[in-house]
């Protein structure tokens, strides 16, 4: 009797969880066909959350790599089917543990776009409580997302451009505190400890990208400490649904391999589509499909006047000690070196004469400069350490709590400046002995800065030039010629004193006109050029500098195919106005006995900015050998964009 | 540079374990900014990031422990995280009496605005007996830091 009523129980349960069964097999397929019917697997906000990207003639590939991060077998490539995975595995009863997630967790941007979607029926499909998610939610407490972008340095090939991450600002706590909110980072994955291999390996894909979420001191000691790169901080407005979101999605890409390009899928595109993400409707890394620049990207964002709460200016270390410095008079500054290197102990009568007020300035500026010194090899932590600390413990005795003012805003963000294409038009007259020429010209530059160009949110002494085109016009031969194209030039002139020490060098190379073969005639070479020197600046605004070039000719005319020159380079820059920038320079190049030549070269270049994009350059040339000179002279019009 | 973040991340992670060990890594004064340089051209190449960075490995590793061993500041696990990072910021913060590294010491510790003055002039004023060496930890720098709010009236109720 009881048998048959325990044996009946059980044939209850098993239909009933049969019939459960049945439910959500039929519910799925509810949803499934709802989905088809408001073709959600097409649908931008879908692809956005997938990353997918349409293919060259037809179709969709995933810019994510990692195949965990799809629930259908050809979900890389398959929106549709993707779509029907996911919403099947939203009724996975898995349990969350510290390794596994339940998959509503795992895609919990997904899951609450399609719930939104579909209106899903909790009683059919019940929602799972994600702890996991919740609780690293509230740990990083978002409120207000921003934008961080620390300027690029001209001292390694990858981060010449800047670098662009969000920070999350915590809820309920003051400005003075950011340096403990979370940030958003997307990176390249890699170990590579050589820069070279490494930029080229970022350029043509061969490392993953990846998110990453860590406190935003650790990358301030990056950038600002160690870098010594300015920061601009974008305190952006989005509405607590479009952060909530943000967070969601980020949840689901941290530890998710990407595609990663340097030139485009790069850090600035990724947070764009994060970005995209958060807030539909939009489709700001739609306007980028070729390269992205994180301070065009950057621009892109603020296009919307809305979104920008507050811009804050956080200066690099080397910048705030440089503010400090010309804060001090010469004597003080002699005092805040012979402090540093040791020369005089704290107790010395001249330090002691200062008064308290300017004491304390020269003892913290002392103590910055062996921070700073270090953090460019100048010295062996260990020696200077107990200098240091004793350097804070004199200004700890001194009562006031008065610092230096802080280094001023800059007018010009790095958003601000101008685009980082360039196009041009003019044109002007070559001159060999008698012979005259005219030509038309055209230029274009896809990216970046030249040291001409308007300074105004760009890294002063630093030129970076990418794939610039030349194409002529010859007017006596009716014929369009390729006139030179370089492919990388790229200056960095930083001035020295007594406190900084920089090494300014170059290197520039591409295809070039220089007179080789029979006639002298100037055809185009391929050119390998750099340098290494020094640079002064006799102001603010006028810099000289030197430097010793070496320079490699490879053309099949040449005897050996190829030639070697090296010679001395001497050069002025002066920004005579804010828009207004002159250039004088002269070059020897003594080549090899393969092309038995003296190469010469001078020129004054005048650059006038008319706007914030467009300038007149005026170009006046001499180059050659003793016997063959070139004179030119060219005036063009300069668009900037981006 | 990854060297250094990989360090202070393992330095926070592992801080717990690490208390036997004569080096806390990541935790001397000097040891977080310091190691390593990025001196060169070529060393800098490397060093340097746009975008593409090292191996930060996920997650909220500060919060999950600090480079404290003492009872004393065990609570604040945030707060030792961004001494370990920190220690040279904070300290010249304190030498001074103000500063964004102090404020934000402070924020995680718990300090309450109404309190704040008061921290920063502790700080300031006990400045030698917190900052004990150039070899002192971050570790211990929150232990003498809890000690001496543990002195003053208005602080001791932090360090209960």
């Amino acid at each position: 009797m009881f048998r048959k009523l325990f044996v009946g129980c059980l044939y209850l349960l098993a239909s009933f969880s049969l019939q459960a069964e049945v439910t959500q097999q039929v519910y799925l397929d509810y949803l499934v066909t709802q989905a088809k019917n408001l073709k959600l697997a097409e649908h931008k906000e879908w692809l956005n959350l997938v990353h997918y990207q349409t293919n060259l003639f037809s179709g969709y590939t995933s810019e994510i790599i990692s195949q965990e991060f799809f629930n259908a077998p050809d979900g890389m490539t398959n929106p549709e089917s993707e779509l029907k995975a996911t919403l099947a595995s939203f009724f996975s009863d898995i349990k969350e543990t510290e390794k596994v997630q339940n998959p509503q967790c795992r895609h919990i941007a997904r899951y609450h776009w399609l719930k939104n979607k579909l209106k899903f029926d909790s009683s059919k499909l019940p929602e799972q409580a994600c702890k996991r998610f919740q609780k690293w939610y509230k740990t990083i407490s978002p409120e207000r997302l921003t934008l961080i972008f620390p300027a690029g340095t001209d001292n390694s090939p990858s981060s010449m451009f800047g670098h662009t991450l969000f920070r999350i600002d915590k809820k309920g706590k003051p400005e003075s505190t950011r340096l403990s909110s979370y940030s958003i980072n997307f990176a390249a994955e890699t170990d590579e400890p050589n820069g070279v291999v490494f930029a080229f390996k970022g350029i043509v894909g061969g490392y993953p990208g990846r998110y990453s979420i860590i406190p935003y001191y650790e990358k301030v000691r990056q950038y600002n400490d160690m870098e010594h790169r300015d920061i601009w901080e974008y305190q952006l407005n989005l509405t607590p649904e479009e952060i909530t979101r943000l967070m969601q999605h980020s949840w689901e890409l941290v530890q998710t391999d990407f595609a990663y390009y340097f030139f485009l899928e790069n850090c600035s595109y990724q947070l764009l589509a994060l970005l995209d993400v958060a807030r539909p409707g939009h489709d700001l890394k739609g306007q980028f499909s070729v390269w992205a620049i994180p301070s065009d990207t950057v621009a892109v964002m603020l296009e919307d006047e809305k979104i920008l709460h507050k811009a804050v200016y956080r200066p690099s270390a080397r910048t705030k000690l440089r503010h400090q410095i010309n804060n001090l008079d010469s004597h003080e500054q002699d005092l805040v070196q012979a402090l540093a290197y040791d020369e005089i102990t704290l107790d010395n009568e001249a330090v002691q004469a200062l008064s308290e007020e300017r004491r304390a300035l020269v003892l913290l500026t002392a103590y910055d400069y062996l921070v700073y010194a270090h953090s460019r090899g100048g010295f062996q932590r260990k020696d200077t350490l107990k200098r240091s600390l004793n350097l804070l413990r004199a200004r700890n005795k001194i009562p006031s709590t008065t610092n230096f003012e802080p280094v001023p805003t800059p007018d010009i963000r790095f958003d601000q400046g101008h685009g980082t294409s360039r196009f041009a038009i003019g044109g002007g007259q070559t001159k060999r002995g008698e012979a005259e020429r005219s030509f038309t010209e055209l230029k274009f530059r896809p990216a970046y800065h030249n040291l001409l160009d308007n300074q105004a949110g760009y890294t002063q002494g630093a030129q970076i030039n990418f794939f610039d085109f030349t194409f002529r016009y010859d007017e006596e031969d009716e014929a369009v010629r390729l006139h030179e194209w370089m492919i990388i030039d790229i200056y960095s002139l930083s001035p020295r004193d007594s406190f900084f020490k920089p090494v300014s060098w170059k290197v520039q190379t591409g295809l070039v006109r220089r007179p080789i073969g029979e006639n002298y005639e100037n055809r185009l070479v391929y050119s390998v050029n750099t340098g290494f020197g020094l640079n002064y600046g006799l102001t603010n605004d006028l810099h000289t500098f030197f430097m010793l070039d070496m320079t490699v000719l490879l053309h099949k005319d040449l005897p050996n195919e190829a030639a070697v020159a090296a010679g001395p380079s001497l050069g002025m820059m002066w920004r005579v106005t804010s828009g207004w920038n002159m250039w004088l320079s002269g070059s020897v190049q003594h080549y090899d006995d393969s092309l038995d030549l003296t190469y010469v070269d001078y020129r004054m270049e005048q650059n006038i900015a008319l706007t914030t994009n467009t300038a007149l350059r005026l170009v006046a040339t001499e180059k050659g050998d003793r016997d063959h000179s070139d004179k030119e002279v060219k005036a063009t019009f300069n668009w900037f964009f981006k | 540079m990854k060297k250094i973040i990989l360090s202070a991340l393992v330095g926070v992670m592992y801080a717990g374990s690490a208390s036997a060990a004569p080096n806390n890594v990541g935790c001397g004064w000097g040891s977080m900014i310091f190691e390593g340089s990025s001196g060169t051209m070529m060393q800098s190449l490397a060093a340097s990031t746009n975008g593409i960075s090292g191996n930060q490995t996920f997650g909220i590793t500060s919060g999950t422990a600090g480079c404290a061993k003492d009872g004393v500041v065990q609570k604040y696990a945030a707060a030792d995280a961004f001494m370990g990072a920190n220690i040279d910021k904070v300290a010249r913060d304190m030498s001074v009496g103000q500063g964004e590294a102090l404020e934000t010491l402070a924020d995680a510790m718990g300090i309450k605005s109404a309190d704040k003055a008061r921290f920063f002039e502790v700080a300031k004023a006990n400045f030698d007996a917190i900052y004990t060496s150039s070899n002192v930890t971050s570790d211990e720098v929150m232990v003498n830091l809890g000690k001496v709010m543990a002195n003053d009236n208005k602080l001791a109720a932090y360090t209960a």
